[in-house]
């Protein structure tokens, strides 16, 4: 009889401890997750946002793709920051930075993994009734949306979202 | 041996397994503490990180605080307060450069910040470019490292003439043939400036044209027929504030006349367009006016009273002033000319109306910016310019109508309450004139943060030892 309820008591804390270092597993893994997006989103937002403010002209390829003309020290130079939407292949779901213009076969540096959602958006610089740019002319500001996804077997998806700044293009003149 | 020792005895584990479960349980708890101080480590770097994040950006908004506090006190000096009392506080001591530290900057977390900022010339003369550079430096409560942030602002002045046709009304376009477009009359189309001056032709003509209205209405800038070989601007929020006729254009130079690229009309367009106040001093020209007036290579300022209404020729760099404020201070009809020699310049200022046309205006010198004319009037101010070839000018007179009449290639820039052009005029906008600062107040004109050990080697030496 005692060792029955020996077992049974020892069973129980077993139980609790194992269900504990279970959930103290999972717990580190999301934390972990999260940790890590937000370093990546850190990254991608300050590398996006100096080049943004430094450039000179915008080309709007897409909600998804601009190219910056960036003033450097004596010179200039083109950059691309694109959100790759394809659902296989190294950089599927990937926001990605790369030298030159949008068909440029530079190599890309991803700033962030397992983006499922991105958006670019252009702004004006006046208080008008819509503050949406509609061209490259006219666009002053730019802004972007991310959410980036990790997923685990035994975990639930953990998600990230990004707003950045409305970053002003300082060298850009707005009406030529 | 009672039964109860036997009992005991049964029970007892083996010795080799004694202590097992102490040696379980110390390393499922030597794995928990892993796993905690794991966790604990993992929250604090994203803490630090967070931090340092956020006094990044910081960071960046007190540089910026420092560009802002020199650029102030340079437009101080251009709205005429005392360099003394514009650069207060400020080091100057070598005469040429101006250094200043601020360190009155509340943070959160026991943060604290100075920003250093050194100005290249505070007192720059004409034509010369200065540079503001800062840094901003963040000290974070219990952190070793300190978060920093570089930049460097290149000013010039704001030139009233940005654009090629810039109206508060209306602009509108009469003749079927007319165009707008644009060259630069002193810099290569890669930027490197030419030996001289050159003209308007084909060979270097540019799709930037511009023409923009402040006003909302729709049709403030009636296209009509006419090619604007370059961009429009309206103050609408709406691109059909544009009116474009069946046979108008908006495109680049290549574009089948008729085509209306929307890229290139921008909307919610404004831009202060304040009247230029005439000089107060000069001398006074008596009786009738002089067929020439200035002396080559020297610099006049002569006022009139009168009103002109023959040829005449302008020597030298001539700033004119005519007081009439009635009817037009200036007629020209007929074969009169107005020449603007070479090695010449001529700023005319009136408040009353000017008609120029019989001949029209030869200015010789291959540079719109030569010739001036300011108008200082209200909205019954009429500016005619017609007859002769071309117009070689700038027109700036916000308060007044311009009307182009006739078929003359116009080179230059007009800022005007209105602007018609009546005939079939060809409206070339001189790039350069973006440039023609004067004694405007002082703009950015290249910001850039500088990122690395390279970047910041012009500054290293300024910004160390103070």
């Amino acid at each position: 009889m005692e060792v029955l309820i020996a077992a049974t008591i020892s069973a129980v804390v077993l139980a609790g401890v194992l269900t504990s270092f279970l959930m103290m597993g999972r717990s580190g893994y999301n934390a972990s997750n999260y940790s890590v997006m937000e370093t990546e989103a850190r990254r991608a937002l300050e590398t996006f946002s100096q080049e943004a403010r430094m450039a000179s002209n915008i080309a709007w390829s897409s909600a998804t793709s601009v190219t910056f003309t960036v003033v450097n020290s004596t010179t200039t130079y083109t950059v691309t920051y694109a959100y790759d939407a394809s659902t296989s292949g190294a950089n599927a779901r990937t926001f990605y930075r790369k030298l030159g213009d949008v068909s440029s076969s530079s190599p890309r540096l991803v700033l962030v993994w397992g983006v499922s959602e991105f958006a670019f958006q252009r702004y004006k610089v006046v208080n008008g009734v819509d503050y949406s740019a509609a061209n490259d002319l006219e666009t002053k500001q730019i802004q972007l949306t991310l959410r980036s996804v990790r997923t685990g077997v035994t975990t639930v998806a953990t998600t990230n979202a990004v707003l950045s700044a409305r970053v002003v293009l300082r060298n850009k003149v707005v009406s030529t | 041996m009672t039964s109860l020792s036997r009992s005991s005895s049964r029970l007892r584990r083996p010795r080799s397994t004694r202590g097992s479960v102490l040696i379980v349980a110390l390393l499922l708890a030597t794995i928990l503490g892993i796993s905690l101080v794991s966790y604990l480590r993992l929250s604090r770097n994203s803490l630090v990180l967070s931090n340092r994040s956020f006094f990044n950006t910081a960071s960046l908004n007190l540089a910026e605080t420092g560009l802002e506090e020199a650029l102030w006190a340079f437009n101080q000096v251009t709205a005429g307060v005392a360099p003394a009392t514009a650069w207060a506080g400020w080091d100057r001591s070598d005469g040429t450069t101006a250094k200043r530290t601020f360190t009155d900057f509340v943070l959160p977390a026991n943060a604290t910040a100075a920003v250093k900022v050194y100005v290249s010339r505070y007192d720059p003369p004409a034509g010369t470019q200065p540079k503001i550079a800062t840094t901003a430096t963040v000290t974070v409560a219990n952190e070793t490292r300190t978060v920093e942030k570089w930049l460097e602002v290149g000013l010039n002045r704001r030139s009233k003439f940005a654009m090629g046709l810039v109206a508060k009304t209306q602009i509108t376009f009469r003749g079927n043939t007319a165009s707008v477009d644009s060259w630069n009359s002193e810099k290569n189309d890669d930027g490197t400036p030419r030996g001289s001056p050159v003209d308007y032709s084909t060979g270097v003509k540019h799709s930037s044209g511009s023409a923009g209205s402040t006003s909302v209405a729709v049709g403030s800038v009636a296209v009509n027929n006419a090619d604007i070989w370059g961009f429009v601007s309206v103050g609408s929020s709406s691109s059909s504030a544009v009116s474009v006729g069946s046979n108008g254009t908006i495109a680049p130079y290549g574009s089948p006349q008729g085509t209306v690229d929307t890229t290139r009309i921008a909307t919610d367009f404004t831009t202060n367009l304040d009247v230029d106040p005439s000089p107060a001093t000069g001398t006074w020209i008596v009786g009738s006016f002089p067929a020439t007036i200035g002396t080559a290579g020297s610099t006049t300022v002569y006022r009139y009273a009168g009103d002109i209404t023959s040829s005449f020729q302008v020597l030298g760099n001539v700033t004119l002033i005519l007081t009439g404020t009635s009817g037009d201070v200036v007629r020209m009809t007929g074969g009169d000319t107005l020449t603007i020699a070479t090695n010449s310049s001529l700023n005319l200022y009136a408040t009353a109306g000017l008609k120029f046309n019989g001949n029209g205006i030869t200015n010789l010198t291959n540079q719109a910016k030569n010739l001036q004319i300011w108008g200082t009037g209200g909205a019954s101010q009429d500016i005619e310019v017609g007859g002769g070839p071309y117009f070689k000018g700038v027109i700036y007179a916000p308060n007044a109508d311009v009307t182009l009449h006739g078929n003359p290639d116009v080179m230059g820039s007009i800022v005007a309450n209105n602007i018609d052009v009546m005939g079939n005029a060809k409206f070339h906008y001189d790039e350069s004139l973006a440039d023609l600062g004067g004694n405007n107040p002082w703009g950015v004109v290249k910001w850039r943060e500088l990122l690395n050990a390279t970047d910041r080697s012009p500054y290293t030496t300024a910004m160390s030892g103070w």
